[in-house]
């Protein structure tokens, strides 16, 4: 063979590799590339499926306690007022102790309103509306609670607030319902950019093996994992359960 | 093939020019990345094809500069993967392949003339390198998101210059070594190098003007 006819062998087959790369390249990201729009599709479509559920289960939620809060509360100040408006029958100088009744029950009555107007519950931001929860539960002298907030508040994503609010909520209503805790305690701190909450009671606490432990915690757990949020429920027995919830916001890279 | 070779040669200065422009243009694009050097790499690169035969008229040699420009490049690169490179094994990966291209750069210093000859080993050797270092960001971006913003992943498009232009020029520069004798075989190599600048600097300038600003 002739030194030019080698040369121009050893041209035509690195040209003929770098189109080969070219292709592979092009094949290999773009199927790449369609797989994870796929997945992503997939993902979307199960986290808005998720977000659905969660809204119908805190509006269902809501409702309860709407209705606890009128019988409890409201209901409780109108029967007080009866009574008293059957006695000033007999005194008419403690009217004025009716109409100061009446007044409280109107005033929670307002508030309630307040509170379950859509558009209010709407634009509720996460801190508000656990605030708002642990107010409730001081009110109706559910459990004595406290809630501290520490740091400077990070602007999230609505719907992943309304998730972990969610995730909060059912461990409230689980601490209410089966702890028969005193105290509960919810801190919520924000080091951008992660915000990490934590909530303890002081109740019964559950064996890992539990019935809560099973499904109530799965169902958190797969929550926290939708949004990608680390979630860790710890408990031991008559000393209390605490939860503790890490979201960082996602960075995107640089 | 005089004349191809003439055209040819003005349009690796064009894809030089235009990619030293845009890295300057653009600069607000990647100022805050590893990148930051990269107009002046370019910046040498441009003068020394402008300037590189007058060097040699002028002082008798210019392949000092060529092989500074090379050491250069290589760490420039070497050291953007390790930036870009996400995977803690990755990393450690490239401070390996630096090693390696430090060894074949003193095999280099004892054999040649750093100052009136061009270093081979080290150009061989490193060009190897950087195409390992770019599979290895390919497979990265491959196995996360950033796949879903090829267009705007400005060393997505460094990485596919730099492994057509290695991958072709490797072949190039150990055939020159053999069979440089004849004029027409000169000429052929020196069109497939030529057309290898112009796409390498060309991808350069594709990932500049597609880069988005963060």
């Amino acid at each position: 063979m002739e030194e030019e006819e080698i040369v121009g062998l050893i041209m035509a087959v690195v040209l003929l590799l770098l189109v080969a790369v070219i292709i592979v390249l092009f094949t290999v990201f773009l199927k790449r590339k369609n797989k994870l729009i796929v997945a992503q599709e997939k993902a979307k479509k199960a986290f808005e499926r998720e977000l659905a559920e969660t809204q119908i289960e805190i509006r269902e939620e809501t409702l309860r306690n709407i209705s606890w809060e009128l019988h409890d509360n409201i209901g409780q100040l109108m029967t007080l007022a009866k009574i008293q408006v059957q006695m000033a029958r007999q005194s008419p100088e403690n009217l004025d102790e009716v109409a100061e009744t009446i007044g409280t029950g109107l005033t929670e009555l307002r508030a309630l309103s307040k509170l379950i107007n859509p558009e209010a519950l709407k634009s509720l931001s996460l801190k508000e509306a656990i605030n708002l929860e642990i107010e409730r539960f001081n009110r109706l002298n559910f459990i004595k609670s406290t809630f501290t907030v520490e740091g400077e508040t990070i602007n999230m994503d609505q719907q992943k607030e309304i998730i972990i609010f969610r995730i909060l909520q059912e461990f409230f209503s689980n601490t209410i319902k089966h702890s028969k805790a005193s105290h509960l305690d919810v801190v919520l701190v924000y080091e951008s950019p992660c915000l990490e909450i934590t909530a303890k009671d002081d109740g019964v606490g559950f064996a890992q093996d539990s019935k809560f432990a099973g499904i109530g915690l799965k169902n958190m757990e797969n929550r926290a994992q939708l949004i990608e949020a680390q979630l860790r429920i710890t408990s031991e027995e008559n000393i209390g359960t605490a939860l503790r919830l890490t979201y960082c916001i996602p960075q995107k890279n640089v | 093939m005089d004349a191809v070779i003439a055209i040819l040669d003005i349009l690796s200065k064009v894809a030089e020019g235009t990619a030293l422009l845009a890295s300057i243009l653009f600069y607000s694009k990647y100022k805050h990345t590893a990148l930051k050097f990269l107009p002046i790499v370019l910046g040498y690169m441009f003068l020394l094809e402008i300037f590189g035969v007058k060097l040699y008229h002028y002082l008798d040699f210019n392949a000092l500069f060529y092989n500074v420009f090379n050491l250069c490049f290589y760490l420039f690169f070497f050291y953007v993967f390790y930036y870009f490179l996400h995977k803690r094994s990755n990393k450690k990966g490239v401070i390996i392949l630096v090693g390696i291209f430090i060894i074949s750069l003193i095999v280099d210093l004892i054999t040649f003339d750093f100052v009136h000859e061009s270093l081979l080993y080290s150009f061989i050797t490193g060009g190897c390198l950087i195409v390992i270092c770019v599979i290895l960001y390919f497979l990265e971006m491959l196995n996360s998101s950033r796949v879903l913003s090829l267009r705007q992943d400005l060393l997505f498009w460094m990485g596919i210059g730099l492994l057509l232009f290695y991958m072709g020029y490797i072949p190039v520069k150990i055939t020159r070594l053999y069979f440089a004798s004849l004029q027409n075989t000169f000429m052929t190599l020196q069109i497939m190098h030529l057309v290898l600048i112009i796409i390498l600097y060309g991808c350069f300038t594709a990932g500049l003007l597609w880069k988005k600003k963060k």
